[in-house]
């Protein structure tokens, strides 16, 4: 038990390095940059915890992408930046890199069923993570409108 | 009613019209929306990010309905301050730029505009000074690419070796990706072109008999040129209604993918496999 802790502890720091890395290449800006790493970071932990539990790719994968667009959403309106800066880096960690490379060496060297256990997979990484981001996004813009809407006439009446 | 088309840049306002402040014509309004517009685009905003700027800052100057539309590679608009429709439109290049933090700058400067109305050279000046402030230099974006490579060649199960000499490889892909753009190089060939450069640098690491995961190497080189924020922008703008935009950046994403694809295989057919 002691063990996974310290695996999924290793892990967790292994992302928010290269998370960090995204950070500094995209130039998010100094005062941004402790939200993006808690971006990554709730990414990460949602979508673990959704694996251990047995969700499978898929559905942690959705869950990951919408937890972190979320954050994001709620975060960019009370730091005033644009979403953008903080989705990106924040669910870099779930852009199937490592899979899409298997499924290539699948096809390079004949296996497969290497190629097909692969590709499926980033497959459904990948559109579980547009999944998630579509279905905030979605809902996120008439509920932005509304607050808009409701900040003009609270100011008006002032 | 006068159909006013004016082409960039800008340079002889009108008389000033009465929707629009005394400082300000109605042109040069026009001017910094659009000069804010697309430089929304060209730094990795979306679309929608993009007309809804152009939307706030005509209307903070005093426009009467406004018109836009953009999509990744033009904007164009019409204005009625009070004179008539004015029409501008903007060729957009350059698109595939991912500075977040000169986007931030942007935004807050759209802010800024809505609420101080600056003169067409204040906003140049602020411009001026938020794009400088927010470039990124070298040794940053060098560093970046190290970072990424180590950690996500560690987060996929390789070692902390593999995850240093995928850093390792990182820079000089970062800097050749760099040079070939700079020399006007087709983005699909460069991108094919560094990782078929990378394969070659972790495949003959993998042959010097280093205890160390080719694949891992690779992967951690992967996440570098992955087109991440390409694909996230491109379903942010098809499912917020810019469908042309979206499926611009998705083909971006998509011909990206097979050129790093083409480029690792490559590699791995002339070296006869990965490890």
């Amino acid at each position: 038990m002691n063990e996974q802790i310290l695996n999924g502890i290793l892990m967790m720091t292994a992302a928010m390095i290269g998370t960090l890395g995204v950070a500094f290449t995209f130039g998010v800006e100094k005062r941004s940059i402790g939200w993006v790493m808690l971006a990554s970071f709730l990414c990460c932990v949602t979508y673990d915890t959704a694996m251990a539990l047995g969700g499978g790719l898929f559905v942690a994968s959705i869950l990951g992408s919408s937890v972190t667009t979320l954050y994001s959403y709620v975060m960019a309106r009370v730091i005033k930046t644009p979403v953008t800066v903080m989705i990106i880096p924040g669910i870099i960690i779930l852009v199937p890199g490592g899979k899409l490379y298997y499924t290539m060496l699948g096809a390079v060297s004949s296996d497969m069923e290497m190629f097909a256990k692969h590709g499926k997979e980033a497959l459904l990484v990948a559109s579980g993570l547009a999944l998630g981001i579509i279905a905030v996004t979605a809902i996120s813009r008439p509920i932005n409108a509304m607050l808009n809407r409701i900040l003009r006439d609270n100011k008006n009446k002032t | 009613m006068e159909n006013n088309v004016t082409l960039e840049p800008v340079t002889e306002p009108e008389t000033e019209s009465e929707g629009v402040p005394a400082a300000i014509s109605s042109e040069d309004a026009v001017f910094i929306a659009m000069e804010m517009g697309k430089r929304i685009l060209t730094c990795g905003g979306e679309v929608h990010r993009a007309e809804e700027t152009i939307r706030r800052i005509c209307t903070a100057y005093g426009a009467h309905t406004v018109d836009v539309d953009a999509i990744l590679s033009m904007i164009i608009l019409t204005a009625d301050f009070g004179n008539g429709d004015l029409t501008s439109f903007r060729r957009v290049s350059d698109v595939g730029g991912n500075n977040l933090g000169r986007l931030a700058k942007l935004n807050a400067l759209s802010r800024r505009i809505c609420a101080t109305k600056p003169i067409k050279e204040e906003f140049l000046a602020l411009l001026d000074e938020a794009e400088k402030s927010s470039s990124i230099s070298v040794i940053m974006k060098l560093l970046g690419a190290a970072l990424i490579s180590f950690g996500f060649a560690w987060y996929f199960g390789g070692s902390l070796l593999d995850g240093a000499l995928s850093a390792l490889i990182a820079i000089p892909m970062w800097l050749v990706l760099k040079l070939l753009s700079r020399s006007n190089m087709n983005a699909i060939v460069a991108k094919f072109i560094v990782c078929f450069m990378g394969g070659v640098g972790a495949l003959l690491i993998g042959r010097t008999g280093i205890v160390c995961n080719v694949n891992m190497i690779i992967i951690g080189d992967i996440m570098n040129v992955v087109p991440g924020v390409v694909l996230t922008n491109s379903l942010r703008d098809l499912f917020g209604g810019d469908i042309m935009s979206g499926l611009f950046r998705l083909c971006t994403a998509l011909l990206d993918a097979v050129a790093i694809a083409c480029g690792y295989a490559v590699a791995i057919l002339i070296f006869g496999g990965a490890v």
